[in-house]
Parts: structure tokens; sequence; C-alpha cells
């Protein structure tokens, strides 16, 4: 019920701003009786709704006295490592802004390993031959065989002249 | 005789057939590995379509589906964990005539009841879609709007045990659709200045993000999975006996997997379990249920197959994914610029007859791949798991980045996978915002242009047959989900 209350109130949040923004949306002459901002805002307030009842319904549960909850079992995860995910995220951030400037291979390289160390993998030689394999095959796939142009970073063309 | 001759053609001018073995490969490695689901596997290989002809991307993504139906059994059945949601019913059974020592049979078993299933799963496809497809046909623009609100009533089914979660997630869908040029009037809304959203958020970030990437970043607090024995590498093909066993069984499979499969929101995972409950209901010998029955494996096995053909009936001919998988087959359409429904066999009909015949050599493969590709299976599924996840890792950006050579595209599906992650956490399932991202600019434009016609009276919704059928439909199902929740919570709380 913790968790409807958290779905909520984000989703009611994130209505509210979401109508302010369809607000700013301009009228064009085109426009039909509806108009660009009508289903927007209609979706804003529906999700108002749906949020206000979801808070409802977790606060009336919350109110009704229960039979008392198990302690949680040993699958549940602590506070923090909850959050443990959104480090894989910003490995993915890091290679965004690494690329341009290290190039598509040596930038794939380093996310292997990263991604690979952070999910428990040993930093070893094995490790680093994996990674450098991994990396060059899927140059050859995206770069040679479907001819995707993947930088090649500012480091190497500086470092080619 | 027609249509066979285009489905051949289309099979052997284009690429199809390879297609459909690497597919199949693909599908039973990934369905092998637990935590990467049918339609996560066919996610993965999304972007890759794009360099393809339409046809040989639709066969390679339906074969991947067919592929993994299978591969999830395998896990299920060698370490009692289903490598898809779908092969949960079979770990009951296989995993008990494992310890028995009949792993092989058990496989065999799972691997010829699916190819059963899957040939009359597109048995039905193929004898259902069509008439279904050609009453689509008279759609008028009220009744779009009413196809688009039925298939949003799909969320009801999906949203599993909170309807109003999963009727935010719908709405958190469709408002993401919102983003880009509006359809009608041509204004830009909700780009905040970015020029890559001029053209929307396209669905397939949306299905790779919140399905690939918020699985991967879930997988980070998994546990390792428990290693496969290779001393159980070795296949072994029910006899004539143990066919004349199966048979009740897998035609239980076939006849629930039918109705699971064309019904939006069911599944393979639904129609699994009803299968294995029937089976041991019309059995000889129930008590072995649960101790190793080969038919506890064949019926849930046989029906988890059938919905690979099934649940694309409602998706080729009125346009509405009921599941993950025929969500990202969508999506594999959508970038080719084609729209599943009616319209596909009027204008493309290469493609979903391309599709038919390619399902049909899947199948077929998946038997004779089946019987030779358990050792590198296992091989596959006993790597360490942070070097596999690395690799998808790696995949994902690489293959998202050939999409349109934009690293905006690649931070949409980051982010897409952070709240996917998000919502796998707050119990808010995925499927429905998936829906509402596909359905948003259908339900819009056609909205505001039956509204046109009719000059803004709204009863053009219901003047119109096909839109009033469809409205009553949504409804329906909408209170049937409803009433079906307050049972489940009634029977599941105390006293």
């Amino acid at each position: 019920m913790k968790n409807d209350l958290i779905v909520g109130l984000l989703a009611l949040a994130f209505a509210g701003i979401y109508y302010y923004l369809a607000n700013d949306i301009p009228r064009s002459l085109l426009a039909d009786g509806v108009g660009a901002d009508g289903l927007p805002k209609l979706y804003a307030v529906a999700l108002g709704l749906l949020s206000a009842l979801l808070i409802l319904r977790s606060l009336a549960s919350q109110a009704v006295p229960t039979e008392p909850v198990a302690p949680e079992d040993s699958g549940a995860i602590s506070p923090w490592r909850q959050f443990r995910p959104l480090g894989l995220a910003g490995l993915g951030a890091g290679y965004l802004l690494l690329i341009s400037s290290l190039g598509y291979l040596v930038t794939i390289f380093l996310l292997i390993i990263a991604v690979a160390v952070y999910s428990g993998g040993k930093m070893d030689f094995k490790l680093i031959f994996i990674s450098a394999g991994g990396g060059i095959l899927l140059w050859l796939v995206f770069v040679k065989m479907f001819s995707i142009p993947l930088p090649s970073g500012t480091l190497w063309q500086w470092l080619t002249g | 005789m027609h249509e066979i001759a285009i489905g051949w053609h289309a099979l052997t001018s284009t690429w199809a057939i390879p297609a459909s073995l690497v597919g199949v490969i693909w599908g039973i490695f990934g369905g092998a590995l637990p935590g990467i689901s049918p339609s996560i596997a066919m996610a993965l290989l999304l972007p890759f379509t794009y360099g393809l002809d339409p046809v040989t991307a639709v066969v390679l993504l339906g074969s991947v589906y067919v592929g993994a139906e299978y591969g999830g059994s395998i896990p299920a059945i060698l370490i009692n964990t289903p490598g898809t949601n779908s092969a949960a019913a079979t770990t009951l059974d296989g995993y008990a005539m494992n310890l028995r020592g009949e792993a092989g049979l058990a496989l065999g078993i799972s691997l010829t009841s699916g190819l059963v299933g899957g040939l009359f799963g597109l048995l039905m496809l193929i004898v259902l879609t069509e008439p279904l497809a050609r009453v689509a046909l008279a759609f008028t623009p009220p009744a779009y709007f009413a196809l688009g609100m039925f298939g949003l009533s799909v969320i009801a089914s999906l949203s599993g045990k909170s309807l109003l979660k999963g009727l935010i997630a719908g709405i958190l869908g469709l408002m993401v659709a919102t983003v880009g040029t509006d359809p009608l009037s041509g204004v830009s809304r909700f780009i905040f200045g970015v020029p890559d959203l001029l053209s929307g958020v396209k669905p397939i970030l949306m299905m790779v993000g919140l399905f690939a990437v918020s699985e991967l970043l879930a997988q980070t607090l998994e546990p390792a999975w428990i290693k496969v024995s290779s001393r159980n590498s070795r296949l072994k093909l029910p006899g004539w006996k143990m066919w004349q066993r199966l048979f009740k069984c897998q035609a239980i499979g076939c006849g629930i997997g039918t109705i699971e499969g064309v019904t939006p929101g069911a599944g393979g995972t639904i129609a699994a379990f009803l299968s294995y409950n029937e089976a041991r209901r019309w059995s000889k010998h129930p008590e072995e249920f649960g101790h190793g029955s080969p038919e506890g494996v064949a019926a849930p096995e046989c029906a988890n197959n059938v919905v690979t053909g099934t649940a694309l009936v409602p998706l080729l001919s009125l346009g509405i994914p009921g599941s993950n998988s025929a969500a990202i087959l969508l999506g594999g359409l959508l970038i080719h610029g084609l729209s599943p429904g009616p319209m596909l066999f009027e204008r493309s009909p290469e493609v979903a007859y391309g599709l038919y015949a390619g399902l049909f050599v899947a199948n077929i493969a998946m038997l004779l791949i089946g019987l030779v590709i358990l050792s590198p299976c296992i091989w596959l599924v006993n790597r360490p798991r942070p070097y596999l996840l690395a690799f998808i890792f790696a995949l994902i950006v690489s293959g998202v980045y050939s999409i349109e050579q934009s690293f905006f595209h690649v931070g949409i599906v980051l982010a897409a996978g952070l709240l996917g992650y998000g919502m796998r956490r707050l119990d808010v399932p995925v499927l429905p915002m998936v829906l509402g991202v596909v359905l948003g600019f259908m339900v819009e434009s056609s909205y505001r242009r039956s509204l046109l016609l009719s000059n803004g009276d709204h009863t053009i919704f219901v003047r119109d047959p096909v839109s009033l059928g469809l409205l009553v439909t949504a409804l329906a199902l909408m209170i049937y989900s409803l009433w079906r929740e307050r049972r489940m919570a009634v029977q599941s709380s105390p006293g």
C-alpha cells in the first residue's frame, strides 16, 4: 500500500506539471474545435483524478486495522541497494559523454568492463580480454557489417592527424 | 492458393528463411537466459531490423518469439528456474522429471509439444486473422477511435492486481504520445526547444527502454542463477506410446492456448497454467502431476507455443497488440512504415503472408535446431552473469544508435529504462504504458477527425455501428476486469 501512495503522489504531481505545460501550447489558426492542447489537458485531468483515487484508496487501506504483517522476507532489498540500478544507467550516460571524444571502439570496450565490474565481475585480465573481444565484435557488426557511422572520436582523429 | 503463392514468393525472394533460423537460435538462447523474456529478446533485435526489408524483419522477430518459448523450458527443466514467465508451469513437472533422471525426455517432450502448439497456433492465426481484418476494412474515423479505446481497455486485463495503476500507466503512455507535432494543426508540443523531439518519441525507443533496459537494471539486484550441469545435455524424443499418452493434454493446450492467445492481455503464462490445470483434471493419472508427469510438461509447453501464433491475431487484424511480444512485433512493422490492421492485407499482403510462411519455417526450425542446441545453451547459461549483462547492455546502446544515428535516442532509451525500473519497483505494470504510446496517435487523430466530420457532435461515436460495438465491448472488458480484480481480492483476503 505504501507503493500505491508513492505512485499516487508522483502521478498527481506529474499531472499538475503536465497540465501547466499544456497551457503553454500555442493555439493555431488551423486548430479544430479540440485544439492541440485539448487532449493533453484531458489526459492531465484524468491522471489527476486516478492519482487522487489511488491516494485515497491507499490512505483508506492504511486506516483500516489489518492482520499484523509478517516481517519482510530475505528477498527484500535494502533501501540503498534499490538505487544500485541508477549506477548502471549512469554508466550508460558516461558512455554518451565519452563516445564523441574517445570514439566508439574505445568507449564500448570501457562500457563493457565498467558494467561487468559494476554487476559483480572481477577486474582481471580475463575480463579485459573478453571486453576487448566483445567490443571488437560489436564494432565489426555495426561499423563494418551494417555500415553505421559510429564516431571514431576526436582523440583518434588527433592521433592520426 | 493465391495467398500461399504470395507467402512462398515473400519467403524465397527475401532473406526471410535465414532470418527465421537466426531468429529461432537467438530466441532459444534468449529464452534460456532467466530474465530475458521473449519480448526482451525481440526488443534487442528491433534496432537491427531497420536495415532489413519488412518481410525479413517481421519473420526475424516472429521467429525469436517462437524460439524463446522453447528456450524458456530449458532452465525450467534443468535448474527449476523458468527462463520465461510462460515456462513457470513447466517447472512443476519438468524439474521433477529431471530429478528422476529423465531430463532428456522432459526436454524432448517440451520441444515436440512446442512444435505441435506452434503449428496449431499458426493455423489459427491464418484462419482467424483475415475474416477479422475484413470487418475492420469498414472502419471510419469514429471506428478507429473506438478501436483505439478498445485497445486501451485491454489495459484492464493487463493491470494485474491494480486496475488504477494500469490506467495511470496507460495515460502516461498517452501523454508520451502527445510529444512532438500536433497531428492536425502542426504546432509543436512538449519539445522544450529540442529539435529531436519534433517527430515525437518513437514507440520502439520506449519499448526497448521499458522492457529491455529496465530488466537489465533490475538484474543488477538479482542473485546469480544456478549453474546447469552439462551431464543433462542429451535430449530424448518421445516414442509412439508417449505420443499417444500426450495427445489429450496437447489438445487441451491447443484449445486453451487459442482462446488465451486471441484474448488481448491474456498470453502464454495464463494459457500455460490453465492448460496444466485442465490437463491434470482430465488425465488418467492426475496423481502424477507435480511429481514428474510427462503430461504436466506437454500441456503448458503446447499452450504457450500456440500463443506465439494466436497472440498475433488481434495485432494483424485490428492493430491491437495484446501482449508484450506482439507490441514488439508492432514496433517492427512501424519501423517500416507499415500499419498493422486491415490495411496491411490490402497494401502489403506479402508482409502478412510472408510472416505466416516464416512462422511455419520457424516452428520446423525450432525442432531441428532444438535437437542440437542444448549444449551451447547450457554453456551460455553457465557464463558469468556480469559478462552477459555487460554485453547485452553494450548491444542495446549500439543498436539504438543505429536506428537514426542519434545519441539523443540512446538517452531516451536510458531514461525509459529508469522509468520502467521505477515502475517495476512500485508494482506499476509496464505494458499499459507501451499500449498508450503506441495507440495515442491513433486515438487523438481519429477523435479529432471524427469531431471535424460531425461539427463537434459527439454522438457520431454511437451513431457509427462499428464504433458503438467496439466501445460497448471495451466497456464490458473493463467491467469484467474490475469484477475479476474484486473477486481475486476477496478470494485472497484472510477469512
